[in-house]
């Protein structure tokens, strides 16, 4: 049984900074698809032939009674944002890494990214039939901006005062402070709608899709948008498209096998042992750049992890090959104590960790330490996190290190901002988003939640460096510097990455990540 | 009678104030409030308090639950923290379908657990009685978690003849889809089935038994006046508090049951509110919960009052 969606719906790591890169369907090939544990090969996105039109398709998704047609509140539950994602457009996506513009036609940075030029395509109307230009994304912005939401927290280095509109196609956007991955920001679901609206709950889209009935917690059927702007370049195929409400992952996998749905997302991981042979459904298993991160997060400001030989004896004590066994049911893979190891900027000559309790021993005497004693805080919050936390407590024991759990329900996991940056050892999930990004959501003195603790001084040169250099190579060289600093140094120990299951019949094809594989696009969705 | 009442009513009332006092005293005991619930991890400090500020929580916990009470009393119950929706909108839809599922096992759960019950008491110690005895009591030792599982995976799933998931499309209600109600209403009657048939089999048994019932019989006095002017009067009276009670529980926790087949009724509301630390959903749905179960069992009372077979009689 799940609990509440609002709580378990996305990880709040991952949608602190919004949508990855590596969405587009060439990367997913050279990505591979995945395990072959499961004997017929799973898709990492429901891509087919030549599109068909017509039919209903029905997805099952995270949903509940705190659903909402609000835009701003689109982050509220999967299926939320799922709906949002073909009743709006947003200003950009992210593929491959890089921004594929949707209602922006370019973003464009100053010289020193305080300032950022967005060109506001042309042609695009809103349902009801007026123009989508400039004025309209000032304001969708403005009012995300001063929204209490997670939207909002996004846009928090936006000036609102200084959201210029030059002409109907064009507007500046002024910055706090620089930074030089705004157009990433951007990317991050910014739906948008029209200016002055106020009723939120029916604020209009340019979608492809609009909402013809809504009941929360139970369905949103939607139908295509006759006008829709960018219909010569995909969707929508569907005659009807119908969002399904269901919060119990046993249901949906029940109702697809039953025939209720076309599509069940976020199954339990063991579905893909065992409906790997089921010739009536196809698994969707996303690219390795969409698997969720699970990791121990020391906070190396806090004792005992000050002390750099503790730190590196916590990473030497996990078996991280027993907990891609184990945890993720040998559907997942190794970490390597960083971050975002899948994402294109990464480093991909990271160091392996290996398990060496002898030497975490060794380095334990020699600080004064042995026979270490830690409190793990953790959770049932997300599949993985109390079940890796138990597996340690187990392989800690070789290297002397007691480890005690500390179990939070779910609900409060994540409540208290102050714990979260305060506590010396906890158990995470993180959903990966953009590597840049990350770096400067989770590191450093700018951090907003700066889990492993304070930066020292040559920490924060370099995430000052990657937020003020605009030019693309000389960023990248630094934020490899920082992803290998983080890795060895720093208190994240990524002891293994899982992917999510989803399943569909084998009729359903164009179900794309863009950005989010547990929350896809269906903008392109059809049957065939 | 007329005091009696009365005296229930004054009662039920101070419950249900009593009841709201407690609940909100408990959603100020749980860690943390709708804000951090929906932003905490993925927001700033500085972006949870101003949530916090529009959603009214940074005022004292003594002016919230007044503000609520004065509007309460007012009928009016507010707006969810979470979506904004009107609480007495999403509490009514929730309830209804909540009530279609409590109604349509009540109406089925009633006759079915007199005639089980009356029939296996009746014939004590038989044949149909050893069947009935022994398959409720194996019913009420199985979770209705289990009983869900398996009519799903054998009725949904298997033969595919019933739907897997009570679902139905906005704009409709669950009666225009019936089928989506069978599989829920079966785990629930399942197991409050059992509870009922063996609470009536020993009623009746025993009442059948006694020296009144036999001497009845021994002079010709025909079976059906027996059962029914004997028997069933006798036997059922004592268990209609405990049917009452089955049927509070039917509405108000239907929890397993709406969660298993994902039937959109008010206890998965109230475990999603408490979730989110939706304050105006738990205290609205609490206070609903506790008056239906406060007028049935003050209906059951009086029941029990008026067809108390010794009424009148003593007077």
């Amino acid at each position: 049984m799940e609990r509440t969606p609002v709580h378990n719906t996305f990880s709040r790591r991952g949608f602190l900074v919004g949508a990855t890169a590596l969405a587009g369907t060439a990367a997913l090939a050279a990505c591979g698809t995945s395990t072959s544990a499961t004997g017929r090969a799973p898709v990492p996105e429901l891509t087919g032939g030549a599109p068909h039109r017509g039919g209903r398709l029905r997805c099952a998704f995270v949903g509940g009674s705190g659903e909402s047609r609000n835009p701003l509140k689109a982050t509220a539950t999967a299926l939320d944002y799922v709906r949002a994602r073909v009743v709006y457009d947003p200003l950009g996506e992210l593929v491959d890494g890089k921004p594929q513009w949707r209602v922006a036609e370019s973003v464009e940075p100053n010289g020193d990214a305080t300032q950022w030029t967005v060109r506001v395509r042309e042609g695009i109307t809103f349902a009801g039939g007026a123009p989508l230009t400039a004025e309209d994304v000032a304001y969708t912005l403005r009012t995300y901006q001063s929204s209490p939401t997670v939207l909002g927290a996004l846009l928090a280095d936006l000036d609102p005062n200084s959201i210029k509109v030059s002409d109907p196609r064009t507007l500046v956007l002024g910055l706090h402070r620089p930074h030089a991955l705004f157009d990433l920001v951007l990317c991050q679901s910014m739906f948008v709608f029209p200016r002055d609206t106020k009723d939120f709950d029916n604020a209009l889209g340019s979608g492809p899709y609009t909402v013809k009935d809504y009941a929360a917690g139970r369905s949103s059927l939607l139908v295509p948008n006759p006008s829709y702007w960018d219909s010569g370049n995909g969707g929508p195929y569907l005659d009807e498209l119908e969002l399904i409400s269901v919060n119990d992952q046993n249901a949906r996998l029940n109702g697809l096998k039953a025939g209720q749905f076309d599509y069940a997302s976020s199954l339990p991981l063991v579905t893909a042992r065992t409906e790997a042979a089921n010739p009536g459904l196809q698994l969707v298993i996303p690219a390795k750049n969409y698997w969720v991160e699970l990791m121990f997060t020391m906070n190396r400001g806090l004792d005992p992890f000050t002390r750099a030989q503790v730190a590196q004896a916590m990473k030497l004590a996990v078996d991280r090959d027993a907990m891609v066994r184990t945890v993720t049911m040998g559907f997942g893979e190794a970490g390597r104590d960083s971050i975002g190891e899948r994402d294109p900027l990464a480093d991909p000559n990271l160091p392996q960790p290996r398990y060496d309790p002898e030497q975490a021993k060794r380095l334990l005497a020699d600080a004064g330490m042995p026979g270490l004693a830690v409190t793990l805080r953790t959770s049932d919050y997300e599949y993985g996190m109390l079940e890796g936390a138990s597996a340690y407590v187990e392989q800690a024991k070789a290297a002397g290190i007691a480890v005690t759990l500390d179990k939070i329900p779910g609900s409060d996991y994540y409540s208290d901002p102050k714990v979260l940056v305060s506590t010396p050892l906890q158990s995470l999930a993180m959903h990966p988003q953009p590597l840049p990004l990350m770096l400067l959501e989770y590191y450093g003195s700018g951090a907003l939640y700066p889990f492993t603790g304070d930066a020292d001084p040559q920490l924060n040169t370099l995430l000052t460096a990657v937020r003020s250099t605009v030019d693309e190579s000389a960023r990248a060289e630094v934020v490899r510097q920082l992803q290998r600093r983080v890795a060895t140094d720093g208190g994240d120990i990524v002891y293994a990455r899982v992917p999510s299951v989803s399943a569909a019949k084998p009729t359903v094809h164009g179900i794309e990540a863009r950005g989010w594989s547990d929350y896809p696009s269906l903008r392109n969705a059809y049957l065939a | 009678m007329t005091r009696v009442v009365l005296a229930k009513l004054a009662g039920a009332v101070l419950t249900c104030a009593l009841v709201s006092v407690l609940v909100f005293l408990a959603t100020e005991a749980a860690t943390g409030d709708a804000a951090s619930a929906q932003l905490g991890g993925r927001a700033s400090p500085a972006e949870i308090e101003a949530l916090r500020h529009q959603l009214g929580l940074d005022r004292p916990a003594i002016v919230r639950f007044g503000d609520w009470l004065w509007h309460a009393l007012h009928g009016d119950f507010g707006a969810s923290y979470v979506s904004g929706t009107p609480v007495a909108q999403l509490v009514a839809e929730r309830a209804g379908a909540s009530a279609v599922l409590g109604a349509v096992t009540v109406v089925l759960l009633i006759p079915l657990a007199l005639g089980l019950g009356t029939a296996a008491g009746l014939g004590a110690g038989g044949r149909l009685d050893r069947l009935i005895s022994v398959t409720s009591l194996g019913l009420v030792s199985i979770p209705e978690f289990v009983v869900g599982a398996l009519l799903t995976s054998v009725f949904a799933v298997g033969l595919g003849v019933l739907p897997a998931v009570s679902v139905f499309p906005a704009g409709e209600n669950p009666l225009s889809h019936p089928e989506i109600l069978v599989l829920p209403i079966a785990a629930l009657l399942a197991v409050s089935l059992a509870q009922n048939v063996r609470l009536i089999r020993a009623g009746v048994a025993e009442v059948s038994a006694s020296d009144a019932v036999e001497s009845a019989r021994l002079n010709g006095v025909p079976e059906h006046w027996i059962v029914w002017r004997m028997v069933l009067p006798v036997a059922v009276v004592p268990a209609l508090p405990a049917l009452a009670r089955n049927i509070s529980y039917l509405l108000g926790g239907t929890l397993v049951a709406e969660t298993m087949f994902g039937y959109p009724g008010l206890a998965a509301a109230l475990v999603e509110a408490v979730g989110s630390r939706d304050v105006p959903v738990v205290q609205a749905v609490a206070l609903l919960v506790t008056v239906v179960t406060v007028a049935l069992n003050l209906t059951a009372d009086l029941l029990r009052v008026a067809l108390d077979p010794t009424r009148g009689v003593r007077a």
